[in-house]
C-alpha cells in the first residue's frame, strides 16, 4: 500500500475554514482545473488501490497465498487453543483416519520410533513384575533394564533437546508474528484514519463546494461508489462472521497452498523448519489426543495390523533375551567355570556379570551395513580395521535380495523377516526399521543385548534421517554423520555395561546359603562333639579296671588321668569305637584290679593254662578243673597262693593228666587185646588226644560190637569215659565170615543148610522157589563167594510131592499135584481104592491144604446115575417134585464127565402104555428131550448126551403103568 | 558416490547374465547358466558430464511373467533393462508383458529394450515394424551382442543418463 501523496493533500487542504471563499471565475477555472487534476490523481490512485484490494479479495490464488502467508501466524496467535482444536478435530480426525485406512504402514512407520520406547517400557514394566517373582534372574534382567534405561535416557534427552529447540523457534516466531501483526495493524489503522480524514476533511468540503456543479457531483458519484465499495470492503474485513465464512471456503486450498509453498521455499534455500507444521503441531497433537480419547478403538483397529507384529516381535525378543539370560545364569552359576569366574570377580574387584560377559560373549562386531530398505542401496558401512571387505554395495544389495528371498519363500504371511544368518564363526544379525536395514556381521556369539543396541541405532537413524530416507535416491553422502552411530555399535564389545554389584545375586545367595549351612552344621557338630566327649568320659569311668581321676580338654586334646589295670579295655580303642577323634593323652598309673574277671584273666595270662583246663570265675570263687601236666599244676598251686581278690579256689577237679593215663594204662591195654583178638576187628593204633584215648582200627560190621566186648571184659567206667573209637568198616574174608555174610544176605529158611568151602557156597535142603531164585541170583555177589553148589537143593513143592507120592502110593488113575504147599488129588478109582486113598490123606502132613474136589469114586457115581429115575405126570413136563433127583443126577453126571471123557450117556424116555404107539413113541421122545434140555441147560456138554427110544414102545394097554412114566440114563463106553 | 539400482529383466536365456558379465568383467561364455533367484554385480560408470555413478546390477532370474519374488527384487530400482532374444520372437512378447507388469509394480521408471544376440542376424525374428511401434511410443531400443560386446556399454550408460535426468 502506497501513501505517497499525503503531504500534498495536507498542504492543499490546510485551510480549515468553513464556507466557500469568494473567487473570481478565472481563479475558479484555475482551481477547477487544479481540482480536476487532483481528483483524477486521487481517483486513479484510489481506483488502483481498490483494484488491488479487490484483486486480493477476489483472486482465490492471491488470497490463498496471502492467507497461507498469514495462517501459520494466525494459528499460532489464536488465544483460545481449545476452540481451534475443537474446530479442527473433525477434519483432522477424518483426515487421519482416511490416511490410516489408505496407508496404515506409513502412519505406523512415522509413529513407530516414538512408540517403540514406550512399548519397551511397557515390556520392561511387565518384566519388573516377573522380576519380583524370580530374584534369581534379577541380576541379568536388571542389566537388561539398565540398558533399556540408558537407551531411554539417551532418546529422551535428545527429544527434549529437539523440543526445546522447537520451543525456542516457536517463541521466536510468535514474537515475529506479533511484531508483524502490530506493524500491520498500525499501518492499517493509519490508512483507515487517513482515508477517513480525507473523506471528512477534504472530500466532503469539496463535495459541498461543488454541490451546485452537477457534473462534478456526477463525477464524484464514481468516487462515492468507490468509497462505498471501500466501506464494504472494510466491513467485510472487520466482520468476523464474513471472514470466517470466507476462510472456511478457502482454508483447504490455503492449507494445500501453504504446504506447497513451504516445500518450494525449502527446496530453494534448503533450510528452515516447516512453519505450517510447527504451527499446526500443538493443535493437531491436541486433536489427535482428543480423538484417540474419544474413539480409541477405531485407531487401534486401524493400527493393529501394523503394530501387532512389531509388538509381538518386541515381546518375543524380550522373551528370547530372558531365556538366554536364564540359561546363561543357570549355566554359569552352578558350573565349576561359574565358580572360577566368581573367584576372578572377587580377586579383580569387578562385577561377576562383567566377568561372565567377558568370558561368555567372546564376540566382535566386524562390519556393520546400514542399508536402504527399499532400494537395497548401501547407506553407510563401517568395519573393524584389518577386515577383508568385499564389494560392499553388492553385498548390501545381495543381503537385501536374500532377505526378500527368505521372506517370500518361507514367511507364511510375508511379514516375518530374516533375523540372522550364520556362516561358520560369523553371524549376520539383521534388524530393520521402516526405512533401513541394519546388518551386523558378528564374529563369535554376541549377547542378546546387542539386539537392543541395534534397535536403538535404528531408532536414532529413523529419528534423524527419516525424511531423507523416504526420498533417498542413491546419494549416501548426506548420511555420513550416521557413521558415528554405527561406530558405537562397533565398540559395543569393549563397553563395560554392567557395573553394578548385586547383593542378592543368586550366586551370593548360594554362598550365603552355603555359609549358613556350614555354620549350622558346625554348631551341630560342636554339640555332637561335646556330647560325644561326655559320653566317652562316662564310658571310660564305667570301664572295669579303670579308675578315672580326671578328664580335661586341653587344646583339643583330651587328657585322662587315673589308674588302669593293664587288662582293662584300652581307652584309645574305645575312643575309636565311639567315634571320638580327639587326640587322647592318658596318664595311667597301672594297678591290679581285684575284680574276679581280672583276677581270672591275669591268671590266664600268667600261667597260660592248656586247653584241657577250664577256669571259671563266679562271684569271688575260682574254679579250676580239667587235666594238665604235673608241672603246670604245681605252678598253678604256687601262683594261687599269692593271688588276692578271691575268697575261694576250687581245684579238686584239676587232675594231672599224665597220672590218669598211667593209672588206667593196664586196664586200657586189656581192652585193646580183647578187641584185637575178636574176629572181624583189627586194631591199628592207640593214641591220646587231649583228655581222650583214641583207638583206630578196622571192623567188619558182622564182628562183635566193641561195646559188648568192653562189657564182657568189665572195662572200667573211668577208661570208657575217656575213650573214642574210630572204626573203618571192612569185610573179613575168612570162610567163617563169608558164611556169616551169606547167612546175613540170603536169610535162608530153616529147611536150607548153608556151607562155604573154598569160595564155594553149598546149598542143600528145600525152600520155596521164589527164595531159591533170589538166592541163586544174589549168592555170587557176596564178597568171598565165587560159585554156588545147589544139587541138593529143591523146591518145597517138589519135596512135598515126593513126600506125598511115597506116603499115598495112589492108583494110576489118580494124579497128585503140589503147588505152593497145596496138594491136589485128582482122578478116579473104585470105592475101595478111593476110601484107602482118603485114609492115607488124612494122616498126610506138611501141606497147607489138600484138594480132593476132583477125586471121583467112579463106582458110586455110575451107580447113582444108573439108579436115579426121573418121573413124569402124563405129559413131558419135568415136574418140580423131581428137582432133588434131577440135581443128584446132574451132579453125578458132572462128576463122571470130570474124570471120564470116553463115555456116552443115553437118555431114554418111557411111557405108561395107555394110548397109541405113535403117540407113546412121540411122548417118550419128548420126555427124553426134556431131560436132554435140562442137562444141557445145567452145563453138560451135549456131545456126551444122546436121546434113545426104549427097545419096545408100549401101547394099547387099559391101565396106565405109572412107574413107567420116567426117563432113565444109561452109561455106555464110547 | 551416487548409487543406482538397475534390474535386468527378460525371458529365460535371453542373455541378461551374459550382458552383465560382458559389462562388468568384459568376458563372455557360450555356456548357459541359469540364474536362480537373483545375482548382483556392481560397476561404476562415468557419464558424459564427468559424473560417476555406481550401478548396482540386479540380474533377476529369467521368466516370461513377473513372479512375487521378482517383484520384491524390483523394489527400489531406479531403472531397468528389458532384454529380448532377437532370434526368439516370443521373448519380445514376454518383454512387452514384463514392461507393463514392472510399471504396475514400481511405477514409471526409465528403461531400455535390449535386442540381444544381434550377432546371430541370420536367425533374426524381430521385424522393423515391431521395433518402430515401440520407438513411436518414445521407448529406447538398443541392439546388443553380449558375445561381441556390441552395444553393451552404451546400453548401461544410456540407462544411467536417463535415470539421472528423471
Amino acid at each position: 500500500m502506497q501513501f505517497s501523496k499525503p503531504i500534498i493533500l495536507s498542504g492543499f487542504m490546510s485551510d480549515k475554514s468553513t464556507g466557500l471563499p469568494q473567487l473570481d471565475d478565472a481563479e475558479i477555472e484555475r482551481k477547477r482545473e487544479d481540482y480536476t487534476q487532483l481528483r483524477a490523481l486521487l481517483v486513479s490512485s484510489e481506483t488502483e488501490r481498490l483494484q488491488r484490494l479487490e484483486n486480493r479479495l477476489t483472486d482465490v490464488h492471491q488470497r490463498s497465498r496471502d492467507v497461507a502467508e498469514a495462517l501459520p501466524l494466525a494459528v499460532a496467535d489464536i488465544t483460545h487453543q481449545a476452540e481451534l482444536t475443537s474446530s479442527l478435530q473433525t477434519p483432522v480426525e477424518h483426515c487421519i483416519k482416511t490416511s490410516l485406512k489408505q496407508n496404515p504402514q506409513s502412519f505406523a512407520k512415522a509413529i513407530m520410533p516414538v512408540l517403540a520406547p514406550s512399548l519397551r517400557k511397557t515390556i520392561a514394566d511387565a518384566f519388573k513384575s516377573i522380576r519380583e517373582f524370580s530374584n534369581e534372574l534379577q541380576s541379568r534382567l536388571d542389566t537388561l533394564e539398565n540398558g533399556v534405561d540408558d537407551l531411554k535416557q539417551g532418546q529422551i534427552s535428545e527429544l527434549l533437546k529437539r523440543l526445546s529447540y522447537i520451543e525456542k523457534n516457536m517463541a521466536y516466531l510468535t514474537d515475529l508474528e506479533g511484531r508483524l501483526n502490530e506493524l500491520e495493524a498500525e499501518k492499517l489503522t493509519q490508512l483507515v484514519q487517513q482515508l477517513e480524514e480525507l473523506e471528512e476533511k477534504q472530500i466532503y468540503p469539496l463535495i459541498d463546494k461543488f454541490k451546485h456543479h452537477d457534473h462534478i457531483i456526477s463525477q464524484f458519484k464514481g468516487v462515492s461508489q468507490q468509497v462505498a465499495q471501500l466501506r464494504q470492503l472494510q466491513s467485510f474485513l472487520t466482520d468476523p462472521q464474513n471472514r470466517i465464512d470466507d476462510m472456511a471456503k478457502l482454508l483447504p486450498q490455503v492449507l494445500r497452498q501453504a504446504v506447497d509453498s513451504q516445500r518450494v521455499a525449502k527446496k530453494s534455500d534448503g533450510i528452515g523448519e516447516d512453519e505450517l507444521v510447527n504451527a499446526l503441531r500443538a493443535p493437531v497433537e491436541q486433536c489427535i489426543k482428543d480423538s484417540i480419547e474419544h474413539d480409541a478403538h477405531s485407531f487401534a483397529n486401524a493400527l493393529f495390523p501394523v503394530m501387532g507384529p512389531s509388538i509381538r516381535k518386541s515381546i518375543n525378543e524380550a522373551f528370547k533375551s530372558l531365556l538366554q539370560s536364564i540359561n546363561k545364569t543357570l549355566e554359569q552359576s552352578l558350573s565349576f567355570r561359574g565358580l572360577t569366574w566368581r573367584m576372578e570377580a572377587l580377586k579383580t574387584g569387578r562385577s561377576f556379570s562383567d566377568i561372565v560377559l567377558q568370558k561368555t560373549f567372546v564376540y566382535r562386531i566386524e562390519q556393520i551395513f546400514l542399508i536402504h530398505k527399499e532400494t537395497g542401496l548401501l547407506i553407510q558401512h563401517i568395519n573393524q580395521d584389518g577386515i577383508d571387505i568385499g564389494d560392499n554395495d553388492a553385498i548390501s544389495a545381495m543381503l537385501t535380495a536374500i532377505q526378500d528371498f527368505i521372506r517370500d519363500s518361507f514367511s507364511a504371511n510375508k511379514t516375518e523377516e530374516l533375523e540372522s544368518a550364520e556362516v561358520g564363526d560369523y553371524t549376520v544379525w539383521l534388524d530393520r526399521s521402516p526405512h533401513v536395514v541394519l546388518a551386523c556381521v558378528v564374529r563369535g556369539s554376541a549377547p542378546y543385548s546387542f539386539r537392543q543396541t541395534m534397535r536403538s541405532i535404528l531408532e536414532k537413524v529413523e529419528a534423524r534421517y527419516g525424511r531423507q530416507l523416504t526420498h533417498f535416491s542413491g546419494e549416501s553422502e548426506q548420511f555420513e554423520p550416521a557413521k558415528s552411530l554405527l561406530e558405537k555399535a562397533l565398540e559395543a564389545e569393549k563397553k563395560d555395561k554392567f557395573k553394578e554389584n548385586r547383593l542378592f545375586s543368586p550366586m551370593s545367595l548360594l554362598i550365603f546359603g552355603a555359609i549358613g549351612f556350614l555354620l549350622i552344621s558346625w554348631i551341630y557338630q560342636a554339640w555332637v562333639y561335646n556330647h560325644q566327649i561326655k559320653l566317652y568320659v562316662k564310658t571310660v569311668e564305667e570301664t572295669p579296671g579303670i579308675v578315672l581321676i580326671s578328664a580335661k580338654e586341653e587344646k583339643g586334646r583330651l587328657v585322662l588321668r587315673g589308674l588302669r589295670d593293664p587288662l582293662s579295655d584300652d581307652p584309645q580303642k574305645l575312643a575309636q569305637e565311639m567315634g571320638v577323634h580327639n587326640e587322647i593323652v592318658s596318664d595311667w598309673t597301672p594297678y591290679q584290679s581285684l575284680v574276679p574277671i581280672f583276677v581270672a584273666e591275669r591268671l590266664k595270662r600268667v600261667l597260660k593254662p592248656p586247653d584241657t583246663v577250664q577256669i571259671e570265675v563266679a562271684n569271688d570263687h575260682l574254679t579250676v578243673k580239667g587235666y594238665a601236666e604235673w608241672g603246670w599244676i604245681e605252678k598253678f598251686k604256687e601262683y594261687v597262693n599269692f593271688m588276692a581278690g578271691l575268697s575261694e579256689i576250687v581245684s579238686d577237679q584239676l587232675v594231672d593228666s599224665n597220672a590218669f593215663w598211667t593209672k588206667t594204662e593196664v586196664e586200657f591195654q586189656r581192652y585193646v587185646k580183647a578187641l584185637a583178638s575178636t574176629v572181624g576187628i583189627v586194631v591199628i593204633s592207640t593214641d591220646i588226644e587231649e583228655d581222650k584215648r583214641i583207638i583206630t582200627g578196622l571192623r567188619d560190621p558182622l564182628a562183635d560190637a566193641p561195646s559188648e566186648i568192653a562189657k564182657r571184659i568189665h572195662l572200667s567206667h573211668e577208661v570208657r569215659e575217656h575213650l573214642v573209637m574210630r572204626w573203618r568198616s571192612y569185610q573179613d574174608l575168612i570162610p567163617q565170615f563169608i558164611e556169616k555174610r551169606a547167612q546175613h544176605r540170603l536169610k535162608p529158611p530153616e529147611t536150607i543148610k548153608l556151607k562155604v568151602q573154598e569160595s564155594t557156597l553149598y546149598l542143600s535142603g528145600y525152600a520155596p522157589k521164589a527164595w531159591i531164585d533170589k538166592a541163586l541170583a544174589a549168592a555170587t555177589s557176596i564178597n568171598g563167594i565165587q560159585s554156588v553148589h545147589h544139587k541138593h537143593l529143591q523146591t518145597t513143592d517138589n519135596y512135598l510131592l515126593n513126600h506125598a507120592q511115597q506116603n499115598l502110593t495112589p492108583v494110576e488113575t489118580v494124579i497128585l499135584d503140589v503147588n505152593d504147599t497145596v496138594i491136589k488129588v485128582a482122578g478116579y478109582g473104585n470105592t475101595k481104592e478111593i476110601a484107602a486113598l482118603k485114609q492115607k490123606l488124612d494122616i498126610l502132613e506138611g501141606f497147607d491144604q489138600i484138594d480132593i474136589a476132583n477125586l471121583v469114586d467112579i463106582e458110586q457115581t455110575t451107580e447113582t446115575i444108573k439108579n436115579t429115575t426121573i418121573r413124569f405126570e402124563d405129559d413131558d413136563d419135568l415136574a418140580t417134585t423131581q428137582n432133588a433127583a434131577l440135581n443128584t443126577l446132574t451132579q453125578a453126571i458132572k462128576r463122571l464127565l470130570s474124570v471120564r471123557q470116553d463115555v456116552q450117556l443115553q437118555i431114554t424116555g418111557y411111557t405108561d402104555g395107555v394110548g397109541t404107539q405113535v403117540y407113546n413113541k412121540y411122548l417118550s421122545q419128548q420126555r427124553g428131550k426134556a431131560m436132554y434140555n435140562w442137562l444141557v441147560k445145567r452145563g453138560i456138554d451135549a456131545q456126551y448126551l444122546r436121546i434113545t427110544l426104549p427097545p419096545k414102545i408100549r401101547f394099547g394097554e387099559k391101565k396106565p403103568d405109572f412107574d413107567e412114566r420116567r426117563v432113565k440114563i444109561t452109561i455106555i463106553q464110547r | 558416490m551416487l548409487q543406482k539400482k538397475i534390474c535386468m529383466i527378460g525371458d529365460f536365456a535371453v542373455g541378461k547374465t551374459s550382458l552383465v558379465a560382458r559389462f562388468v568383467t568384459e568376458g563372455f561364455s557360450d555356456k548357459y547358466m541359469t540364474t536362480v533367484g537373483v545375482k548382483i554385480d556392481t560397476k561404476i560408470v562415468t557419464l558424459t558430464g564427468g559424473q560417476e555413478v555406481k550401478l548396482i546390477l540386479w540380474d533377476i532370474a529369467g521368466n516370461d511373467a513377473l513372479t512375487t519374488a521378482a517383484t520384491s527384487y524390483l523394489r527400489g530400482a531406479a531403472g531397468y533393462l528389458l532384454v529380448v532374444d532377437g532370434t526368439r520372437r516370443p521373448t519380445w512378447e514376454s518383454a512387452l508383458q514384463l514392461q507393463k507388469a514392472v510399471m504396475a509394480a514400481i511405477g514409471e521408471k526409465p528403461f531400455i529394450f535390449l535386442l540381444n544376440k544381434s550377432d546371430l542376424s541370420e536367425q533374426w525374428e524381430i521385424t522393423k515394424s515391431m521395433v518402430n511401434e515401440q520407438l513411436a511410443q518414445g521407448h529406447t531400443i538398443i541392439h546388443t551382442s553380449a558375445k561381441m560386446g556390441k552395444g553393451v556399454e552404451q546400453a548401461f550408460e544410456e540407462l544411467a543418463e536417463k535415470m539421472l535426468v528423471s
